[in-house]
């Protein structure tokens, strides 16, 4: 019974235009069940966002996003007082008879990502991006959250999530996570695609791109990304290079090697690299895909 | 785990449940972070999926016990020896409960005794030099691990325990992080002004904003320099530092690595990649000259003048070096007053100091005394360890 509920699950995660191997389609759809967040591991670029944005629209919920940073606190993470309308509540309520109104009230309350993730009606995804750039503080604060779904607020108490966010957390590995929020998750190593997959996502994001260039355009990266790079090329950088090329109008690889040259912009991120990787180097690489 | 096994799903077969749970032990015994939570939902979760489909239950074991991409990567070893390796009775396990890399070991007996989880009970209590018990999963015992702390670096031959101490040495370098940011420092310069704080305090006075209440600024962690000597008289010691310095430069922000030996390289950004082996490999890259002659006075001047700048009043340096110098001391003593100079502390660590028998005879380690505020050793864990302190104080 479970077998054909996964493979429903990964064409439906096809539709929204994710192509998930069989090990992270089944992932998702325990973390559907499981009520546990999950979090995605990898290099930079290999689809871990995206995978929230097709787990939302696979579940037909809305997506929240919480972008960590340095310095990230409760007040933009999770909900802030909206001062200004308190002040002015105040105000408004000098000389008059009535001045017992509160103003701690749910109405002057600015919800963020946290909170609205927990306040919604229909359990929303929420993904929490680049946990490792958060400070020690904030994670073990989010363990709280993750932990019971609630939230306290010293002037109104603790708010009870009314459903049970989908969490997803990434994270690129700049730093150690917790082994404390390493527990409560589920855990998923998202690696490169292999070629086939990397193929089928190219297909399936550009289906203008002709097979024979798209087979091309695979090949090379995956030799590129054998190469000892700073930055290897992630698929988003696969997907905007065979845009790249599709605007040029190349048909094959070895068709124009000076066009060639000017689009590995898309590929190769940083200095070092495109003056790393020179020509004989770079013909062979084309050599070896076309 | 009894208690564990009684409040189980009655309709999983109980066999199932028994191995199940020893394949949890297992995964524990070979450093996994697996806890009674986890253990449960393993137990709660087999009925979501066809238990007796192998990929569906590798998926979902996978799921649950991993927490890291090196539990990810030999997961599927580990799943095979258990599920698969019965009949050969090849058991995977580790000599550490950290979890250093997996050995395949056969073992000799235990025909008799079937019962996976019976077998396993040896290789949990087995999980000893736990570098950081935390988790309740986690088997502790004594007697491995104090023997292990002692052990000089140098004389380390065996690459099994070689393995397990590079994993020590680079948690312990995890853990200081905490050390150095717990430290909290009330600013006597005041911060912005905090709404919240103060928008309470005004309904005294009836909405008015009388007194600003402002955030305290909290101590920053420190700006750290880690110099690293690698020349040929290091070379014992060196690679385990470097292990050292690549888990420092992982979970600190504000940090930079150099090593010398006659010049000075930049090793932060090699040390931070993800994969041991590119690390090795951008390390290798440096070249020529790698375990050669030592020239720190000039080193150290060629650092001054190149990334001299980095230095400022909250930075703790951090030499690394036997101070055996066959270059200029003269140099080495004008360097290192301009290091200490632009920053905050000087911390000189020599890995042979605190080893018996050592006096300071090399005239580079003579000078480097004059001007450190802090001499330490590091030959064995124990006084690597002994470091976190050194690192507080100073910084």
């Amino acid at each position: 019974m479970s077998r054909q509920d996964i493979s429903a699950f990964r064409s439906e995660l096809l539709q929204a235009g994710y192509v998930a191997d069989a090990e992270l389609g089944s992932a998702l759809w325990l973390v559907s069940r499981l009520e546990r967040p999950l979090l995605l591991e990898g290099d930079a670029g290999v689809g871990k966002t995206e995978i929230a944005k097709a787990l939302a629209k696979v579940l037909g919920t809305q997506l929240i996003r919480l972008q960590c940073y340095e310095g990230l606190d409760v007040n933009s993470a999770v909900y802030e007082w909206n001062y200004q309308h308190q002040l002015l509540a105040i105000r408004s309520q000098e000389g008059s008879a009535n001045s017992d109104t509160a103003i701690f009230d749910p109405k002057y309350l600015l919800e963020r990502p946290l909170l609205a993730a927990i306040q919604s009606d229909k359990a929303p995804v929420l993904l929490i991006d680049e946990i490792d750039r958060s400070d020690e503080e904030f994670e073990a604060f989010l363990l709280e959250v993750l932990s019971d779904f609630q939230v306290s607020i010293p002037e109104l108490g603790t708010i009870e999530a009314k459903s049970r966010p989908r969490v997803i957390l990434t994270s690129n590995g700049t730093r150690q996570l917790s082994d404390a929020l390493r527990r409560r998750c589920l855990y998923h190593y998202v690696d490169y695609p292999s070629f086939d997959k990397e193929l089928k996502i190219l297909r399936t994001r550009l289906p203008e791109v002709n097979v024979a260039l798209a087979r091309q355009i695979v090949g090379f990266v995956q030799d590129l990304r054998k190469v000892d790079l700073v930055k290897r090329p992630g698929i988003a950088e696969t997907l905007d290079w065979a845009a790249a090329l599709l605007q040029f109008g190349l048909d094959k690889l070895d068709a124009d090697p000076e066009v060639l040259r000017s689009t590995l912009v898309c590929l190769l991120k940083t200095r070092e690299d495109i003056e790393r990787l020179e020509d004989f180097e770079l013909e062979r690489l084309v050599a070896r895909a076309v | 785990m009894s208690d564990v096994a009684e409040i189980l799903d009655p309709q999983i077969p109980d066999n199932l449940s028994q191995r199940l749970l020893g394949f949890v032990h297992q995964a524990r015994a070979n450093g996994f972070r697996v806890g009674v939570s986890e253990q449960l939902l393993v137990q709660n979760s087999i009925a979501l999926i066809d238990p007796f489909s192998e990929r569906e239950l590798r998926s979902l074991l996978r799921l649950i016990l991993c927490s890291e991409k090196r539990d990810w990567n030999r997961f599927d070893e580990l799943f095979d020896s258990y599920w698969h390796g019965e009949r050969s009775r090849r058991q995977v396990h580790t000599a550490g409960g950290s979890g250093s890399a997996l050995k395949l070991a056969t073992e000799k007996s235990e025909d008799s005794d079937r019962t996976a989880s019976n077998s396993n009970q040896g290789d949990a209590n087995e999980g000893a030099g736990d570098s950081d018990g935390t988790g309740e999963g986690y088997q502790d015992g004594a007697s491995r691990s104090t023997s292990i702390e002692k052990v000089d670096f140098g004389r380390i031959t065996d690459p099994e325990e070689m393995r397990r101490i590079e994993l020590i040495v680079e948690r312990m370098a995890l853990d200081m992080r905490k050390r150095l940011s717990r430290r909290k420092k009330v600013s006597k310069k005041q911060g912005a002004v905090d709404l919240r704080r103060t928008l309470r305090r005004s309904l005294a006075t009836g909405g008015e904003p009388i007194t600003l209440l402002r955030k305290q600024v909290r101590k920053r962690q420190p700006r750290l320099l880690l110099i690293l000597d690698v020349s040929r008289s290091m070379s014992m010691y060196s690679f385990l530092l470097l292990r050292f310095a690549r888990g420092i430069a992982r979970c600190f922000r504000d940090v930079a690595v150099f090593a010398f030996h006659t010049q000075i390289v930049p090793i932060t950004d090699a040390l931070r990649q993800t994969s041991l082996v590119r690390v090795r490999n951008s390390l290798a890259m440096l070249g020529s000259g790698w375990s050669g002659g030592t020239r720190i006075g000039e080193s150290l001047a060629q650092f001054n003048e190149r990334y001299g700048n980095w230095v400022n009043s909250r930075t703790l340096t951090c030499v690394v070096s036997d101070g055996y110098d066959t270059g200029d001391l003269d140099a080495l003593q004008q360097s290192l007053h301009q290091l200490k100079q632009r920053g905050r502390n000087l911390l000189w660590v020599n890995p042979l100091w605190k080893r018996e028998g050592f006096t300071p005879e090399a005239k580079g380690m003579k000078i480097a005394m004059d001007y450190a505020d802090q001499v330490a050793g590091a030959h064995n864990i124990e006084t690597l360890r002994a470091l976190g302190p050194h690192f507080t104080r100073l910084a």
